[in-house]
Formats: C-alpha cells, structure tokens, sequence
C-alpha cells in the first residue's frame, strides 16, 4: 500500500507528523498547564474561621509603621493613634512636620526616630517627643536606611553619600555623632543594620556581611553567598547570635564569628516578601511559596498559596510570627493566611474586602493580638512573639535590636 | 520534467540515507547553540528534531526528485514520517509524568 501512495500523499503525511512533532511538546506543556490550575492547590479547609475584620477605609493605603510600648500605633501616612481600636481616633501626629512615619522608630521612653525632612528641606534624622515635640535633629544623607535603636540611647543609621561612599552612623543619646564607619558597596538598596544581643551592629554592603563594633570598629567582614545574584535585601539575628542574610531568593546563614552555615534559595522568579525567626529557631522565609526552615536549614514545610499556580500568587510580605506560633502572611493577590508552626491552614482571609477596596498590605500584630492592616483589623489568638526575630525590625517600635534572651 | 522512477531498492536506499544523514543536524544545532546555556532541554530537542526535517531530509528529498529518484525520496519521507512520530510519541511520554504530578 505504500509503495502505491502517490509521492504528493507521502510528501503531505511527512510534513504533517513533523508539525505535529515540533507542536508536541509546547502543546503537551499548554495541556499540562491547563490541567494543573484546575488542581485544587492547598485547599485543605481552614482549621478554623476567620476573625471577621474591622474594615477602616480613612487609613488611605497607608498602613501601620511602628507602635510605642503605650500601644499608640504611627502610620506611614504621618497619623497616629491610641491603643484599643486601632480605627478609632487617628488623628494627625504633627503638621507642621510633615510627619512621613515610613522610616520610623520608638524607643522604650517614647522617642520616636525618622528619617524625613520638614517642608521639602534636606533630610535629617528627627527625634521626638510623642507630643511631637522635636527633641534633637541631625542632617541625614539624601539616601539613608531606617535607624536601629540601641539599648542606651544610640542610634545606628546607614546612608549613602553624594560621593558615593556607604556608611554606618552611630548617634549618642542627645543626637551627637560618635563615630562614622565607611561599610563599602555599591547598591542603592540600603538595608538597615541590625544590632546583637551583645551589641555587635550587622550591616550589608552589596554582597558582604559586616560585622562592627559599638565602638564603629569593623570586627569582620564576610562574603554572603556563592551563586546567584548576592544583593542583601534584609538582615536578622537570633538569640543564639546566628545572622541571617536574605538575599535574592534564599538565605544565608552565618555564625557571630562569621563563619558560613548553611544557603538556602527558593525557586523563585518573583519578589520575595522577607525572613522572620521563630522562637524555636525556625526560620521562615516569604517568597513563591513560605518556606520553614530548620535550623540546618533543610526545609520543614513549604506553604503555597491557593493562588499559586493559577494567578502566579507568592508571598511577597513579610511574614510575622505570634507568641502562639502561628505565622501570619499576605501575598501579592491578597490572600491573608494564618499558617499554624506545623505549616498549616489555620484561617484564610481571600481578597482584599470589596467595602474599602484597599488591599491588606503589610500586617502589623500588636503585642495584645491585633493584627492591623491597610484595610483594617482583626483581633486574633496572640500577640506578637518575644522571642526569635519575629518580623522584619524585630518588634513594632522598629528597634531592629535582638534582646538578651 | 524528469519522469520519476521508484523500486522498491531504491525505497530502502532512502531510508538508509535518512537514517546516515540523522548526526547533520545535531552537529549544526551543537555548533550553533553549544554555550548558551540558558535555553532549556525541550527547546534543544525541539531545534535539534526540527533541524533533522529541515536540514536533512528535505534538502535530500529535493535533490533525489530533481533527479528523478522518486524511489529514494519516498524512502527519506519514510524514514522522515518514522522519525517524526517517534518524536511526537517521545514528547507525551516525557510529559505524561507531569500529569500525575502531586501539587500540594
């Protein structure tokens, strides 16, 4: 039968299996696709309902930036307000400043540091009164990190210069300079220095980990990782003295002396969200999936969202971890997860809500158990944990400062 | 036009000249994309098998029927039309395993 088919049928048939050849594998990977977002990713039913939020729509996007000891809470907007109820009675912090509460930080007295400037003028750190009375202010570079807050007073800063030189301030008490440490790097990025239970301050430059002194002598200085793109993109530290380096996609860790732990990269091509340490010393990291890492850094469990495969949904907030252990995370589509230490379904909160169309943005979890967002807030189980680094400065007044354990 | 001539020698011939001519392409797709590391395997095999057809078999296929070889050409579709499915049938066994892909 071959052998009769016409030459043009033969010529017709061999370029239609080539087609059909060249086709496959891009059609097999549309039908793979198309198969997988219909598979219900983690859709295990919650372990319980949702807190019904306390939607406020008057926080105009901005959501919480720092709260003092008293419980008043600033928002990146410049308002503040008492504790209880978040929503209730925001009222301005200072007009006449400008106040921009982005960059902020309290100390244990009151003392609220930022970064910002007065009218449109030059930048210059501010500290405050929380009656909004200035206190001291010093001329701050035009490109600065926010400040870590030092347990007598001082106040670390890094900034870039117009010459291009990354530094690492440290301030008394009164706003008097101490000293000033070039920490090298290139990048634009600055991330805030981190301070030890014994006092050593931590801060990247580009691809390295410094090491400084109280005193702004450089103890050491060590290359954060081998492969991949290496910017540092957050610092934390833990009881033990570890330090963890979050870097484009994974984490480093690294002992007090510097020496290198272990490396950690997610599979990852979007923006991570950060790293935040457990009490236990788990390490939980938000990228495309939240991961929870031993203290091998081998991975316990990884957390997708439900989102995950069919609106290409990660983890790009910080998470935060309750003195219960629960791990509170947002992601870019704005599905609010409360994940439970064993990784978890605790409770979901899908969507922004449709009555102040605001997304939930970055959560804050006061010490009483409030978790506030952009669009409001709910009362959950516990407050913020006390131990580990629990979010990304460590505990709401932004001290990013570990504390003896 | 040169009348065409066919045997079913000639049928075997081609399918051995297809199968000789089958390293061609992948030395010309080695040559051209060997360091460039970030395209993936699926696209090399989707050159390489595409480059098989087109820098092979067909170049081939047209010099036999300008020569009036028909019997050869019929054996380099043949051969080209086996390669092909073969290809196709490759492509679904390496993507069934993703199928059955657990996502949790």
């Amino acid at each position: 039968m071959l052998a009769r088919m016409r030459l043009r049928t033969v010529f017709l048939i061999y370029m239609l299996s080539t087609a059909a050849a060249i086709v496959a594998p891009y059609a097999m990977t549309t039908i793979v696709n198309a198969r997988r977002k219909t598979i219900p990713v983690n859709s295990e039913p919650p372990q319980e309902p949702a807190p019904v939020p306390q939607l406020r729509s008057m926080w105009s996007g901005d959501g919480p930036a720092c709260s003092a000891s008293n419980g008043t809470i600033y928002y990146a907007n410049g308002k503040q307000s008492d504790g209880g109820d978040p929503g209730a009675n925001i009222q301005p912090f200072d007009d006449s400043l400008r106040s921009d509460f982005r960059t902020c930080a309290v100390s244990g007295d009151g003392t609220v540091y930022k970064v910002g400037s007065a009218d449109g003028g030059p930048l210059s750190l501010n500290a405050l009164e929380p009656t909004a009375q200035l206190k001291w202010s010093v001329p701050a570079q035009e490109v600065c990190s926010r400040p870590a807050l030092g347990p007598d007073g001082s106040v670390y800063l890094v900034s870039r210069t117009r010459a291009g030189t990354t530094i690492l301030t440290g301030y008394g008490a009164g706003g008097s300079k101490l000293w000033e440490t070039p920490i090298g790097g290139t990048g634009w990025h600055l991330t805030a220095p981190v301070i030890a239970a014994n006092g050593t301050i931590y801060v990247s430059a580009t691809s390295q980990l410094v090491a400084i002194e109280s005193t702004g002598r450089e103890i050491w200085r060590v290359s954060v990782a081998n492969s991949g793109p290496e910017n540092v993109s957050g610092l934390i530290v833990g009881d033990d003295g570890r330090i963890f380096v979050q870097v484009f996609h994974g984490v480093v860790a690294f002992n007090e002396r510097g020496e290198k732990l272990w490396e950690f990269l997610a599979d990852n091509q979007d923006l991570d969200g950060g790293i935040a340490l457990g009490g236990d010393g788990t390490l939980y990291l938000a990228s495309r999936f939240l991961y929870a890492l031993d203290k091998t850094g081998k991975p316990k469990w990884d957390f997708k969202s439900e989102l995950t495969y069919t609106k290409r949904d990660y983890f790009g907030h910080q998470p935060i971890i309750a003195k219960d252990g629960t791990i509170y995370a947002n992601t870019l589509r704005d599905q609010l997860y409360a994940i439970t230490p064993d990784g978890r379904k605790k409770w979901l909160v899908s969507g922004e809500p449709r009555a102040v169309k605001r997304a939930w943005g970055q959560p804050m979890l006061t010490r009483d158990g409030m978790l506030v967002t952009n669009a409001g807030w709910f009362a959950v189980a516990s407050g913020l944990a006390t131990t580990g680094w629990p979010s990304e400065s460590h505990d709401n007044s932004n001290s990013r400062r570990q504390e003896n354990p | 036009m040169t009348e065409g001539t066919a045997s079913r020698r000639q049928v075997v011939v081609g399918v051995v000249l297809g199968i000789l001519l089958l390293p061609l392409p992948l030395v010309l797709e080695f040559a051209y994309f060997h360091g460039t590391g970030t395209l993936d395997v699926v696209f090399h095999a989707v050159v390489f098998f595409g480059a098989i057809q087109a820098f092979a078999i067909l170049p081939a296929s047209l010099c036999f029927y300008v020569a009036g070889k028909h019997g050869v050409v019929r054996g380099l579709l043949y051969f080209g039309t086996f390669a092909a499915l073969c290809n196709t049938v490759l492509w679904v066994f390496v993507y069934r395993g993703l199928f059955n892909a657990r996502i949790y």
